[in-house]
């Protein structure tokens, strides 16, 4: 079926992101001077000086930092997903991440939950990292 | 050009060490220029908040710069600078309207020209600049304004927005915007706080009170708390009661300088304080989504410079582009400590006859919202302060604070106008 969804416009920021995602890795951003992790900004963490920057695989886990139950979707594409969540994780190490939490009861989540990644491929170029609660 | 504290040009220090030499031998005071509020208008609207037919972004801002001139007593050749902003005509010539108004308008030789554009907050940030314009002599009169039409043209979406930069991973995963960006902030506020969805319908109805008493407002009939808490559900917590109007809509404000205004046939109202702060673009690089630490930033900013207090203040216009982003503001500006607006708010305590008078004009939730309501805080206040409120107006008040919030939660600018010079 062809993905129909809005794709990311990849940039040298968002780049590692999306290709780890392709080999179901999840990587992000790592400051060596302050040792904080992040993704795209340095708005959350200490690093706005720091140059020495690299990509590091992390684990996947981590905890929902706030979340919502969409019920008017952002545009057509995501109609038939209604109600489905966005959420804000932040993952263990520190970086703080959006994506979808996956799961067929939503009225049973809340801020705190334990959540890991699981990779859904859209087709061959474009593989999205969404999040499942932890049992 | 930097002044000194003291005023005296002789006592300003060179960067290269020294003192700059004046050109006068004696001590010269530079007259500290107090700019003022003059002029002010709204676009009337029908029908739910349409501008009528025939109108286009341009006509709208026309309409609103004669009127605000008009009530000042002056004339569009007076204005020379000018600052505005907009979300229309994008590709083209609405990427630069401060060109595309002075074109219009037929304003000749503008000596200060203004058009950032941080979102909702951005007409606040547009009066502070000009203050430090005429403070600093550079122009004499200033023309802030601003036109929409998109409700007419219907340009209002929550998706389709370009997945790009870090706004990319909240669009690949379907967040509504802004209403999902504000949805997380709430969902954090009350998991925090212990607020919950009655906390803002409280505010829904009370700004929906206060509608009722503005003849321009879109949707003036009575609203309830239960009403609010059974409207349709668009990002959770945030119901249809919970989300600003997505209506027409248009503004002018007309600063001078108070030696001008003294000839005018308004009472010149003084802008005593102002101060901005930012953070971010994607909601989900927002510091502290319980708390709206820019907005602490550019109040203490404003107080600090207006040498005033918040017992001080006798009306508030709080940008209401959700009723999350009311609460929120409340209390980092202060006016409660940080998770007690649940309690601030109850009982209808910001509605008519309340003793907190917020947001008199029905706010961007039931009087007009045509995508950045900023500007019509200053207005409302202006006519508080003049005492031109007719059915809402406000007992005698002096002190007015407005405080714009604009993209998600991403830049706060607060301004405070007073009756009094000092």
């Amino acid at each position: 079926m062809e993905f129909k969804k809005p794709r990311p416009t990849i940039d040298p920021d968002s780049k590692t992101y999306w290709d780890s995602a392709k080999d179901n890795k999840l990587m992000v951003q790592y400051s060596l001077d302050t040792e904080e992790y992040f993704l795209y900004s340095k708005q959350l963490t200490n690093a706005s000086d720091s140059k020495n920057i690299v990509w590091k695989e992390v684990s996947g886990k981590g905890k929902i930092y706030s979340f919502t139950v969409v019920h008017v979707p952002a545009g057509p594409a995501f109609k038939e997903d209604t109600p489905y969540i966005v959420a804000s994780i932040e993952l263990d190490g520190g970086a703080r991440i959006i994506s979808n939490i996956l799961t067929d009861n939503i009225a049973d989540i809340s801020i705190g939950d334990k959540v890991s990644v699981v990779f859904e491929k859209q087709d061959d170029d474009f593989t999205i990292p969404k999040f499942k609660l932890e049992k | 050009m930097a002044r000194c504290q003291s005023g005296y040009v002789e006592d300003c220090k060179s960067p290269y060490g020294g003192s700059i030499p004046s050109r006068a031998s004696k001590k010269v005071k530079i007259m500290d220029k107090k700019p003022c509020i003059v002029g002010v208008s709204d676009f009337p609207l029908q029908d739910r908040g349409r501008a009528p037919e025939g109108n286009s972004e341009l006509t709208i801002q026309k309409y609103c710069a004669e009127e605000a001139l008009n009530q000042a007593g002056l004339k569009m050749s007076d204005i020379d600078g000018i600052a505005v902003a907009g979300m229309w005509g994008v590709p083209g010539p609405g990427l630069m309207q401060p060109n595309l108004l002075v074109e219009y308008l037929g304003i000749k030789t503008p000596k200060w020209i203004e058009g950032t554009n941080i979102g909702g907050s951005t007409f606040l940030v547009h009066v502070n600049h000009a203050f430090q314009a005429i403070n600093a002599g550079l122009c004499d009169t200033v023309l802030v304004i601003y036109g929409s039409l998109q409700k007419s043209n219907m340009s209002r979406v929550l998706g389709d927005r370009p997945a790009l930069y870090s706004s990319q991973f909240e669009v690949v995963s379907g967040l509504p915007l802004p209403v999902g960006g504000y949805a997380l902030a709430a969902q954090k506020h009350m998991s925090t706080y212990g607020s919950t969805r009655e906390t803002l319908a409280e505010i829904a109805v009370s700004t929906r009170a206060w509608a009722s008493m503005n003849e321009n407002a879109a949707f003036k009939e009575h609203l309830t708390i239960d009403e609010a808490l059974q409207s349709n559900p668009i990002s959770s917590p945030l119901h249809r009661s919970d989300c600003c109007l997505v209506t027409d809509g248009g503004g002018a404000i007309v600063i001078t300088s108070e030696e001008k205004a003294k000839h005018l046939k308004t009472e010149p109202i003084y802008i005593k304080g102002f101060g901005e702060c930012n953070s971010h673009s994607s909601i989900n690089y927002m510091p502290n989504m319980e708390k709206l630490e820019i907005a602490s930033h550019s109040s203490k900013l404003a107080f600090k410079k207006a040498k005033l207090n918040i017992e001080d203040i006798d009306i508030t216009m709080l940008y209401d582009s959700f009723t999350i982003t009311v609460l929120l503001t409340l209390e980092a500006i202060g006016f409660c400590k940080l998770g007690e607006g649940k309690d601030f708010v109850k009982n209808q305590r910001t509605a008519p006859g309340g003793d907190f008078p917020l947001n008199t004009n029905g706010g961007g939730l039931s009087y007009c919202h045509p995508g950045m309501y900023g500007i019509f805080t200053i207005i409302e206040a202006s006519r508080q302060l003049w005492g031109k409120c007719g059915k809402r107006q406000i007992n005698n008040p002096v002190n007015a604070l407005c405080h714009g919030t604009g993209g998600v939660l991403s830049s706060s600018t607060t301004l405070l106008l007073s009756r009094e010079s000092s």
